[in-house]
């Protein structure tokens, strides 16, 4: 059973009314990603209204907050949809609650950890093993052993000001989960460089190096299906909310500036382009709704949604680009921006072809 | 796996005569397809090789993350040096080899292009834009320009000073519009001249100038005050002249080394011995113009694509999961094989488009869009290859994106040279009805 429509309605004017109330001035500044230094406030006020669920924080009986561990069933769909709100106005900002939000479902929801927990790292590229990564964890995953984790992660996205991390780590008896501080230590917290796009997040590889770091605490082991589908499905509902912002921004380009005695969105050459990428989203906007609704395969309904959706997200949005020519390539109309973050979300969290490999498999595995 | 199987031990069962039919050779692509050349250009394409590895790799990242930085004189003397800024002129005034230019006016540009592109496209660019800046100088074939600025232009380079050239058309109301037939003849020009005693004085502004900071001639069109495009003429300005100055740099995306600035004009005075061919020819220098560089966009797009290509490959090559490299996976191996197939259909198309004597608009605007489409594809697909590691800055595949991605815009949006291509074939072959 899918979530109430009228409720859904609800939940996504308020993200929306916060994204465009608090986010947009945060981004629209003269600053190539806007001014980030206002991102840490910023989920503070998110928490405070209940779109993240954090300690500390009354996020209400509704348990609405992103990835809220009380989102009950329909948790999926009411998460997907704040996320595509917010990154109607920000992506990296959306990113920022997505993966504040997955940090606190491994923690259970709000009442556990010191709040901002931030990211969830997993192994580097071991998705080639399949769906049997989450029965037994791959060459290449962290490894837990008398308390102590060893080995490296990375790149591990996060909220900026992330004080843990959840590590999901292999163990004598599979997959196990521990929490631990961003100032354990021996822990190497290194900062991945520059990147694409998605600039609010902090992007760190972490290193578990010698006789391994302590953790905080281990938490109950699982292994990590739970997680990835929400990961895959954030990743795509963010990648078509970015995409909807660059679709609305090129449709105003192509009403207000005029060329030749008419508005160039009357010319068949635009009107193509942007007719492609009405086409692509609303593609996109379905197969989200399907891979976040209720049922069975749920986690290879999500992984074959983060495949799809940011490609043709992409390509919607570069489409969205070409409408503005020349001005959609630098930073005035944040088309530019958008690419950037459309970019960065097509290759975030599993490589392309694991995820095709995944897909190989019977959905009922997922 | 029997070793006899390999294709090269497997020739090795053959008689001698089959032996020879059979090539078991491990040259790389770009050696057998260097061998393909003219004997005059295949070691030009080693030289343009060994100076972009040499000069602009390992500079690449830097120039991306801070383009204040770049040393952009210093590259260019060294190019200068090499004798890739006077290749519009044979001795004794610049480097043109004649027996290769005699053969395609392109096919140089073309190769000079891929390798600089493929080391880093943003200091490619200010490279290529020069060229593109003394094109008209070359294309109007008056002998003035030619003879008098050009032939002092690359004295000036020869001597060791940075005489950078620019190419200015475009126009704040007026981008892709005056690249084809239809839209400049509605164009709103705001760039105009006006006869003046002694020469002309022009007005107006310039945007998304290509080494519009950098460079010090600058090739710019105008139209007669009052006029359309019809009237376009085309301009030899020198930064120094009064009126004339830089207004904002852009920031972009990607191709980031090379400067795209505005440039004002304040009743700028032009001597009437920098006027370039006749007065009312610049529509047709233009167009002619955008025939020589629309290829050298698609072998830009084909280099920046290689770039992203290479990165790739040594990425997979250099990264262990668990007891193998990322490149022993059959489905890693299958994305690479499908770019190389790719950057293969891409240097056959810029390779003939460039092998007709003369450059023509259906073979230019073709390379240049199929190679810009597909340059972004394969960019994008190195970038998903790599997964969170694509995005990041250090391991240069989404630098590539960003840079692949200028390439279908400039020199005309690629629907723009969609509507060239059915202008200057489809149409002729299907002139529309009376």
């Amino acid at each position: 059973m899918t979530v109430d429509r009228d409720l859904l309605d609800a939940l996504r004017a308020t993200a929306r009314r916060f994204a465009e109330r608090e986010v947009v001035p945060m981004v629209g500044t003269e600053l190539r990603d806007g001014d980030l230094a206002q991102v840490p406030a910023l989920l503070a006020k998110a928490a405070s209204i209940g779109l993240l669920a954090a300690p500390g924080f009354d996020v209400g009986e509704s348990g609405i907050g992103i990835w809220a561990a009380s989102g009950g069933a329909d948790g999926d769909e009411v998460s997907a949809a704040l996320l595509e709100e917010v990154a109607v106005e920000c992506a990296g900002f959306a990113a920022c609650l997505h993966h504040a939000g997955l940090a606190q479902a491994e923690l259970g929801g709000a009442g556990e950890g010191a709040w901002p927990t931030g990211a969830v790292g997993l192994f580097d590229r071991g998705w080639r093993a399949g769906w049997q990564a989450f029965l037994h964890p791959p060459v290449g995953a962290v490894r837990l052993c008398a308390g102590r984790l060893s080995g490296a992660v990375g790149p591990v996205p996060s909220a900026p000001g992330t004080a843990a991390f959840v590590i999901y780590a292999a163990g004598p008896e599979g997959w196990q989960r521990a929490l631990v501080m961003r100032d354990a230590a021996g822990l190497v917290c290194a900062d991945a460089g520059p990147r694409t796009g998605l600039a609010a997040l902090d992007m760190v590889g972490l290193g578990f190096p010698g006789a391994g770091v302590a953790i905080s605490r281990q938490l109950h082991p699982r292994p990590p299906v739970e997680y990835v589908r929400r990961l895959c499905l954030g990743l795509a509902a963010i990648a078509l909310g970015n995409a909807r912002g660059g679709l609305r921004a090129s449709q105003r380009y192509a009403e207000e500036r005029h060329q030749g005695g008419s508005a160039i969105g009357r010319y068949a050459t635009v009107r193509l382009l942007i007719g492609e990428s009405r086409a692509r989203l609303a593609a996109a906007s379905a197969h989200l709704a399907a891979a976040a609704a209720p049922g069975p395969a749920a986690a290879w309904r999500a992984v074959a949604a983060r495949l799809q959706v940011p490609t043709q997200c992409l390509r919607a949005v570069s489409a969205c680009l070409q409408v503005l020519g020349g001005y959609g390539y630098i930073e005035d109309y944040r088309l530019e921006k958008r690419l950037r973050d459309a970019m960065t979300l097509a290759g975030s969290g599993i490589d392309a072809n694991a995820l095709r490999l995944m897909c190989a498999e019977p959905p009922e595995i997922g | 796996m029997s070793d006899i199987l390999h294709p090269a031990r497997a020739a090795s069962t053959l008689g001698r005569v089959a032996r020879r039919l059979y090539d078991t050779d491990t040259r790389t692509i770009w050696e057998r397809d260097t061998a393909t050349l003219p004997r005059s250009l295949r070691a030009m394409r080693a030289r343009y090789r060994d100076f972009a590895r040499r000069e602009l790799a390992p500079q690449a990242l830097a120039n991306d993350r801070d383009p204040g930085g770049f040393a952009a004189e210093a590259l260019f003397a060294a190019a200068a040096r090499q004798g890739f800024q006077t290749e519009y002129m044979p001795w004794p005034w610049g480097t043109m080899r004649v027996t290769a230019s005699a053969r395609s006016l392109v096919l140089p540009a073309v190769l000079k292009a891929e390798e600089f592109c493929a080391a880093d496209a943003g200091a490619g660019l200010f490279l290529l834009a020069h060229d593109l800046g003394m094109a008209p100088l070359f294309i109007s074939a008056a002998r003035g320009a030619y003879f008098g600025w050009l032939s002092r232009i690359y004295a000036e380079i020869r001597a060791g000073s940075p005489a950078i050239g620019a190419f200015a058309i475009t126009e704040p109301g007026a981008g892709s519009d005056v690249e084809s037939t239809e839209g400049a003849a509605a164009a709103r020009l705001s760039c105009h001249f006006e006869a003046v005693p002694g020469g002309y004085r022009i007005s107006g502004r310039k945007c998304f100038i290509s080494n519009g900071s950098a460079a010090r001639w600058i090739t710019l069109f105008a139209a007669r005050r009052g006029a359309g495009v019809e009237s376009w003429s085309c301009f030899l300005l020198e930064k120094s002249m009064a009126g004339l100055t830089v207004g904002r740099r852009e920031r972009k995306l990607g191709q980031r080394a090379a400067d795209a600035s505005e440039l004002v004009l304040e009743g700028v005075f032009v001597p009437q011995d920098r006027l370039v061919g006749r007065e009312g020819c610049g529509w047709a220098i233009n167009r002619n113009v955008l025939n020589y560089s629309r290829p050298v966009v698609g072998a830009v797009a084909l280099g920046i694509a290689r770039g992203a290509f290479e990165h790739a490959t040594q990425f997979c090559s250099v990264t262990r999961l668990g007891n193998s490299r990322l490149i022993d996976y059959q489905d890693v191996q299958l994305t690479l094989s499908d770019m190389l197939l790719k950057l293969s259909a891409m240097r056959a198309m810029v390779w003939h488009a460039s092998g007709y004597r003369l450059p023509f608009q259906a073979a230019g605007a073709m390379a240049k869009v199929f190679c810009s489409d597909t340059a972004w594809h394969i960019c994008t697909t190195a970038m998903a290859l790599l997964g969170d590691h694509g995005y990041l800055h250090a391991n240069s595949v989404e630098k590539a994106a960003r840079d692949a991605r200028l390439t279908q815009i400039y020199e005309g949006t690629n629907d723009i040279n969609r509507l060239a291509i059915f202008e200057s074939q489809l149409g002729a072959e299907f002139p529309a009805a009376p």
